[in-house]
């Protein structure tokens, strides 16, 4: 054998030459297997965003209130145009998403475009341009909430979702009709205002910052990065023929988004209908297959007609029994029980530890086995019961692909003792995506039980 | 508040959920679902022939390990694997031999297996027919490989599975730091790729911080960024070979597996 370098950590050879010298793969996969991230130290000054000075500095005219609002496209700030004594957000784009070539022809094409849309259920854009390196967008300032955070109160029922869609829809039709695609409806670009109405946000933002161009060998970059938009509600055309997308992903985009308000959740591998969980008849049903078909010539063909048959829908019957039915009702969670998954860095970093914790009887109940990943042999079951006068508090955070933690704190140093990966007086579980509604349940109720006001 | 939701990790992409599938619509956001959903590669549309092909572009050595582990000699090994991709490519008659069409991974390998259990019997002459618009491989390139790979006496498939496992963190490596150049942050992804392998590491954050001119604080912000963005398109590259309905961990899992275990 020659002499290669060996991993001090984990004893595997380490290739001398190829795209991957000097790095260990075992070592490169186990990082990568890691969870939901090690937060980001506190306090640390984030290099990427700029500080507020130079903001305030670059933008005289404006006097800049906050940072509102932090996306993937960019940042968003509050503040106000002083002559015209008005507030506006300004948004200003991510400096790396302007190293394309010909982004700043885009830019002015795209937000001429938006800057173009006047109508009472798309937010405005006022001004455009570009200063000291940085591309952004003045425009309105909406103080409403996001129908995702109202979807997650739960404080929407059948009937406000058709009519909220339909608003919705008359605003996408008069986009489309000054031939601007969104390419990006989600509950999180829509706003409801103090009145309830409706307003749309970032229509057209999504192609300008994407690059739809299947042939380009960034496409495959761009289809990982999170500006490509959200693929839940993206139609299928604009994953896999993306230069062929028109007006019709939008309607697509709404199917969905439609679907999620009245079910409570996503249209995800076999999914029921409607009718199956409510007693609101077919109708529904048939729109939603129409506007959710794969074939955009098959689909419903525009946001307009969309929002007629919603529309035609509410003064029907189904819509009455539709009122007053709330749909985010999350049907079989149960609070108190919650399985998690963690990966541990003791044993050499090879052992995984599965389970579930349960609140029962004023205990905190946690049974759990391990396995080693180099035997594929589970242990027996563990159990750890704590009383919960002796849990302090519990945390939930949402991790980077849906799933989450939830950390635990006990009230001595030694609570959690025994469980693998505690630190002095804490553990954390870590669960996927699937269980985040029931993580947030669970937090929710041992909350309850402790004591602790919900944050 | 407007759009302070935006920040919201709901609203980021999750790499590991299960590909979108309809009822008898057959859509799939993932390039393998897809090209799977399609039937026979290259008969429905071009646009999947695109897929495939990339996805044997970016996966063949995996399969030349297979074939040099199985006995093959180098030259033997290359023209048999080429010959296999291009008929896979060009014709999709080798697809036939996985009707399940499980991941991609095992999708290729029973493939392979039934196409050089044919092409024993066979004299050599038919074996490249055409190939023109196939990658072409790379002999010399592919031995050095293979020697970096170390574990000369694992089983076939064994070798298959560690192989699989290193081009798949090859191709996610060179994805990311293409990300970080392009972004004209080449020193950055040089100085800080070892935290991709874990905490260990001959450098501190302090000396890192000096080499690049800027604060620890900083350079802590910066790991835990190139982590994430890591396992991130670490997660997207896997899924990417998985069917409708599989998971990813348990394919992340599988393949570490593979790579820890000793032959």
């Amino acid at each position: 054998m020659t002499n290669t370098p060996i991993c001090q950590a984990c004893g595997a050879a380490i290739p001398a030459n190829g795209a991957l010298s000097g790095m260990c793969a075992p070592c490169m996969l186990r990082q990568g297997m890691q969870g939901p991230a090690v937060p980001a130290p506190a306090g640390a000054a984030d290099p990427n965003t700029p500080p507020l000075a130079d903001i305030r500095r670059d933008f005289p005219q404006l006097e800049i209130l906050e940072l509102v609002g932090r996306g993937g496209m960019g940042l968003v700030y509050r503040a106000r145009q002083r002559r015209l004594g008005r507030d506006v957000a300004l948004k200003i784009l991510t400096p790396d998403l302007a190293h394309r070539p010909d982004f700043a022809e885009r830019f002015l094409r795209e937000a001429q475009a938006m800057a173009k849309l006047s109508h009472p259920n798309i937010v405005t854009v006022h001004d455009f341009g570009e200063r000291e390196a940085r591309y952004f967008l003045v425009m309105e300032y909406v103080d409403g909430t996001p129908l995702r955070k109202l979807m997650e109160r739960g404080q929407l029922d059948g009937a406000d979702a058709l009519g909220l869609i339909s608003q919705v829809c008359t605003g996408v039709q008069y986009a489309h009709d000054q031939g601007v695609v969104h390419r990006d409806i989600k509950p999180e670009n829509i706003l409801m205002d103090s009145s309830g109405g409706v307003r749309i946000v970032d229509f057209g933002l999504a192609r300008l910052v994407g690059t739809e161009d299947a042939a380009n060998p960034d496409w495959r970059l761009t289809r990982s990065s999170q500006v490509m938009g959200t693929p839940h509600y993206m139609a299928p055309e604009q994953m896999h023929a993306p230069r062929s997308v028109d007006q019709r992903a939008d309607v697509y985009s709404l199917g969905v988004l439609l679907y999620e308000m009245l079910m409570g959740e996503l249209p995800v591998g076999t999914f029921p209908m409607p009718s199956e969980r409510h007693p609101w008849g077919d109708q529904i049903d048939e729109i939603l297959r129409g506007a959710l078909e794969s074939d955009p010539a098959r689909r419903i063909q525009s946001a307009g007609e969309l929002g007629a048959r919603l529309d035609a829908l509410s003064t029907a019957d189904s819509a009455q029994s539709a009122a007053g039915r709330p749909v985010w009702s999350g049907v079989e969670e149960i609070a108190d029980r919650l399985p998690f998954n963690n990966s541990s860095d003791s044993w050499g970093g090879l052992a995984e530890i599965y389970g579930l914790v349960t609140i029962d009887e004023g205990e905190l109940f946690l049974e759990y086995r391990t396995r080693d990943c180099l035997d594929l042999y589970s242990s027996a079951p563990k159990e750890l019961r704590i009383p919960l006068t002796q849990v302090l508090d519990i945390e939930f955070k949402s991790g980077w692909f849906g799933g989450g933690e939830l950390r635990l704190r006990g009230r001595t140093m030694s609570t959690f003792m025994d469980f693998p990966g505690f630190q002095p007086g804490s553990i954390r579980l870590y669960f996927k995506r699937d269980y985040v509604r029931s993580a947030k349940q669970f937090t929710g109720e041992l909350q309850r039980l402790i004591g602790t006001r919900t944050g | 508040m407007y759009t302070a939701d935006m920040t919201s990790p709901d609203n980021v992409h999750d790499a590991s959920h299960a590909p979108l599938s309809r009822r008898g619509a057959g859509f799939a956001t993932t390039r393998w679902s897809m090209v799977a959903a399609a039937g026979v590669p290259g008969s429905d549309s071009d646009r999947h022939e695109g897929a495939l092909g990339a996805l044997c572009e970016s996966y063949w050595f995996p399969i030349y390990a297979f074939a040099r582990r199985r006995g093959a000699s180098a030259q033997d090994a290359q023209d048999l694997v080429q010959g296999f991709f291009t008929r896979l490519i060009e014709k999709g008659d080798v697809a036939n031999a996985d009707p399940e069409r499980g991941r991609f991974r095992t999708f290729l390998l029973a493939c392979f297996k039934h196409y050089s259990a044919n092409e024993r019997e066979r004299d050599g002459a038919a074996k490249r027919g055409g190939g023109q618009h196939v990658f072409a491989l790379d002999g010399i390139p592919a031995e050095e490989r293979l020697a970096n790979e170390g574990g000369g006496e694992l089983d076939p498939e064994r070798a298959f599975e560690r192989a699989w496992a290193h081009t798949l963190l090859e191709t996610v490596f060179v994805r990311l730091r293409a990300e970080y150049e392009d972004a004209g942050k080449a020193a950055v992804f040089v100085e800080l790729k070892d935290s991709l392998a874990g905490d260990g590491g001959a450098h501190t954050h302090g000396e890192r911080a000096q080499v690049l001119g800027t604060t620890e604080g900083a350079v802590k912000v910066a790991v835990h960024r190139l982590r994430q963005r890591y396992g991130e398109l670490l997660r997207r590259e896997i899924s990417d070979t998985l069917a409708t309905g599989e998971d990813v961990e348990d394919e992340l899992r599988r393949l570490f597996e593979s790579l820890a275990k000793k032959s």
